[in-house]
């Protein structure tokens, strides 16, 4: 996994950089030699992050909790294998997160017929709120514009499986397109999300 | 279309979380053989992570700090992945095998060259992979102890040893499931292992043998399922286990 490369309009605390190493690195390595507070410090600087996102898929608060702690027992248990080279601290804790979010979704029956019930043209209508109603981060500003670039299709396609969690198959029966379009679909809007981001690979 | 056209046009669904299993499984296998699709799911996979960024931050409540650092005192973390040095041995190995058959050696270096570099570039790919994916045997273990220490109702309980050293029962009743955690263990003579006990009054149930490995540390999870209020016991049993216990318990710690 490598690093994302920010740009410099990116002076948020919250942003990473390959340039300016954040401490977040830092604290995982004393967290792999078994360094509790070095644990204890990085929980309190991510934790909103790790919290915000799995509710955001699983909107349930209980279970949000239960998958937050298993992110971070998991960053406890794997900090060993963690390699700075291969991304940001930030990077991977957050991608650790999301799949065990879409893990829980995909185990979770009862979620899974709840997000059903709410349907395509809400969920992406309440992913438009959220982006504009909320106190703005950096990040949500440029990923807002970004997504502005992406087609009808690719954008609701992008927002159902990254942030209700569906399975691409899932996105085809609600979207009521080919799962082939969906696939392209999703490709396509990734690279262009990619591309407006400056994401660098 | 080829199907490896096919699985190229998957690497959006795949950094988002979105392929089944046996589709992403695919995908990786896929990965190992590209360079190129291997650098363009890495960087849809960042772009991924910009999309988690945008989220709204949300402080959780500080009863999950308590706990979250409660069973991080009592949770072992894994040891560092071998790595690359491992991916050096098996090549040298490799080369070494090829330079015993000196005559093929001179007579096709450009074949054999060839050979060892993809050699090389298999491997590495599969060290790029297995980073992120793989799950060993031991990480498998300790995952399940993970499982466990993070369910909601998860409780634990450490006591001596006797003969030396220290375990941590950690249980919970929601998932019938315990775990134990020792340190300092002392090893045992030829012939003998260590066993686990579920013990409920006279009722006692076999729970799996172990062996301390160098350093008397390890972590191990009870096979069979737990009834809340079981108490879990360790005898030392001959090599292979016993299926009542023969000897008295070295430590027994009740689940309650």
């Amino acid at each position: 996994m490598l690093a994302l490369v920010t740009d410099q309009t990116d002076s948020g605390q919250d942003s990473e950089s390959v340039q300016l190493p954040t401490s977040k690195e830092e604290l995982l390595a004393r967290i792999a030699q078994g360094d509790q507070r070095a644990f204890a410090a990085l929980y309190d600087e991510i934790s909103p992050r790790v919290f915000g996102l799995v509710r955001r898929l699983l909107v349930d608060h209980s279970q949000s909790e239960e998958v937050t702690q298993e992110v971070f027992l998991e960053i406890w248990q794997n900090a060993t294998r963690y390699e700075p080279g291969k991304g940001g601290a930030l990077t991977w804790v957050l991608t650790m997160a999301h799949r065990r979010a879409v893990d829980r979704i995909r185990a979770s029956q009862a979620s899974r017929n709840r997000d059903l019930k709410i349907g395509v043209r809400d969920f992406v209508a309440e992913y438009d709120d959220v982006a504009t109603t909320v106190e703005v981060t950096i990040e949500s500003e440029r990923v807002k514009e970004a997504m502005s670039q992406l087609t009808e299709l690719q954008r609701q396609a992008v927002t159902l499986a990254y942030y209700g969690g569906f399975s691409h198959s899932e996105v085809s029966e609600m979207l009521k397109v080919p799962i082939g379009t969906v696939k392209t679909r999703l490709r396509d809007g990734m690279i262009r999300l990619r591309d407006e981001l400056g994401v660098g690979s | 279309m080829s199907d490896r056209d096919e699985l190229h046009l998957l690497a959006g669904a795949y950094a988002l979380g979105a392929l089944s299993d046996s589709e992403r499984e695919a995908y990786e296998h896929y990965l190992l053989t590209s360079e190129q699709a291997r650098a363009e799911a890495a960087s849809l996979s960042d772009t991924a992570v910009m999309l988690g960024l945008a989220t709204e931050p949300v402080v959780p409540p500080a009863s999950l700090r308590d706990g979250i650092l409660a069973q991080v005192a009592v949770t072992p973390q894994l040891p560092e992945q071998p790595g690359p040095s491992n991916v050096t041995s098996i090549f040298e190995a490799r080369v070494v095998a090829s330079a015993k058959a000196p005559r093929r050696w001179y007579a096709r270096p450009a074949t054999i060259l060839a050979a060892a570099a993809a050699v090389v570039v298999i491997l590495l790919g599969a060290t790029v992979i297995s980073y992120v994916y793989s799950a060993t045997q031991e990480q498998q273990q300790a995952m399940s102890v993970m499982r466990i220490s993070a369910a909601a109702d998860s409780q634990h309980a450490t006591s001596a040893i006797v003969g030396g050293g220290t375990v941590t029962v950690i249980w919970s009743n929601q998932l019938k499931r315990s775990a134990v955690v020792m340190s300092d263990l002392p090893a045992l003579p030829a012939g003998k292992t260590y066993e686990l006990w579920y013990i409920a009054g006279s009722r006692i149930t076999p729970a799996g043998t172990f062996m301390p490995q160098a350093g008397g540390g390890m972590s191990q999870v009870l096979k069979g399922s737990m009834t809340g209020g079981d108490i879990v016991g360790i005898t030392i049993e001959p090599a292979g286990g016993s299926k009542q216990p023969t000897t008295k318990p070295v430590v027994a710690i009740p689940t309650a």
